[in-house]
């Protein structure tokens, strides 16, 4: 057991202001920052609010910005950590309570971009088959919790609040290379307009931020060669 | 519900070769932006002859030689970078996007030495 200090940005619906406010923690090594979190809200001060469901990095609520970096606190490890751990809520996102952040704007811009099978062919006696080889063309696209992470963590999203973010553009990715799909022209549509995919600028700190450690930067090149190509092509 | 909007442009994140990458990319490029106008100027001067060479005399300002210096710099830093951005756009593994600019930033600075002394050379 060590001792850590939590360094806490709180922020109080009521009085409308941020304050810093530290509790000092005792943690073993292998325990989480959320671990940590959970200690302070049963012993110490009960009011202090954050998003967390599941503790296993698949629920996506708990990210944050610990040290001065996106993650999800479930997944991080008291034992990389310094003794003073700095949390705060996620970059960009209007904060409702303490880190607890505003994600509706975020989940509109994931419906924006049609996440869901189109296909108006008529469905096969069982499920729509797949190749590995075309499976493995979505597979990492497909492990995003869309916790936030990563569109929080984009320049381009803290100075224009109409950019898609990399998440959206992600979700666009996993249908457009899907090969049971049929709405790509409408999705690439979408996505190709002026606060969309060419707003990219291929700054990796989505790539840095992701728990998932998916490679967005290199799948939204991907899709910026698409629509290059369909371009030249049209 | 009272929601705390959180616009701000400048924020404190952690610093990565990408962020620091942008960061140079935009900076040298409206450094350039601005010192087109100057080139302008400059070279409007070559109209006259004597206008011509009180420039050129001026030019030769060891100061100015070391402006020059600056100036191949914000150029090198500037066109190694968008070439890096282009080749990871083109298709190049973007997992190779900090071993490029770390390359390319030695490559910059092998660039910058030799043409430096060209420069320093030509102070008459």
């Amino acid at each position: 057991m060590k001792k850590y200090k939590f360094k806490i940005k709180r922020f109080d619906p009521e009085k409308e202001n941020f304050r810093w406010e530290e509790f000092s923690v005792d943690m073993k090594p292998m325990e989480r920052v959320l671990d940590g979190l959970d200690r302070i809200k049963d012993y110490a001060d009960g009011s202090l609010t954050f998003r967390r469901s599941c503790g296993h990095g698949i629920c996506g609520s708990c990210a944050m910005k610990i040290n001065g970096r996106n993650s999800l606190s479930c997944q991080t490890l008291i034992k990389d950590m310094s003794e003073t751990i700095r949390i705060e809520p996620l970059e960009a996102f209007p904060v409702i309570k303490d880190l607890v952040v505003d994600m509706d704007d975020f989940f509109k811009k994931n419906d924006y971009v049609l996440p869901y099978l189109i296909n108006d062919e008529p469905p096969p006696e069982r499920e729509r088959l797949q190749s590995p080889s075309e499976q493995e063309k979505i597979l990492e696209s497909i492990t995003c919790i869309m916790c936030g992470s990563c569109t929080s963590s984009c320049p381009i999203y803290w100075t224009d609040n109409q950019y898609l973010g990399p998440s959206s553009i992600l979700k666009a990715f996993r249908f457009i290379f899907d090969s049971r799909d049929r709405g790509k022209k409408e999705r690439l549509e979408k996505i190709l307009q002026p606060h969309g995919l060419w707003r990219c600028h291929s700054i990796f700190n989505c790539v840095e931020s992701c728990p998932k450690e998916i490679d967005i930067t290199g799948h939204i090149t991907e899709l910026k060669r698409l629509a290059l190509k369909n371009r030249f092509r049209s | 519900m009272t929601v705390k909007p959180n616009k701000k442009i400048l924020r404190p994140y952690k610093w990565h070769t990408g962020f620091l990458a942008w960061i140079i990319h935009r900076l040298t490029g409206v450094l350039l932006f601005f010192y087109i106008f100057l080139h302008l100027y400059l070279t409007n001067k070559l109209k006259d002859p004597e206008e011509y060479k009180a420039t050129i005399t001026f030019m030769n300002d060891p100061f100015i030689k070391l402006g020059e210096i600056g100036l191949l710099g914000l150029v090198l830093t500037h066109a190694l970078n968008g070439i890096r951005l282009t080749l990871i756009d083109l298709g190049l593994p973007t997992k190779l996007h900090k071993i490029i600019f770390w390359g390319s930033v030695c490559v910059g600075f092998v660039i910058l030495t030799i043409g430096g002394l060209y420069i320093l050379r030509g102070i008459k």
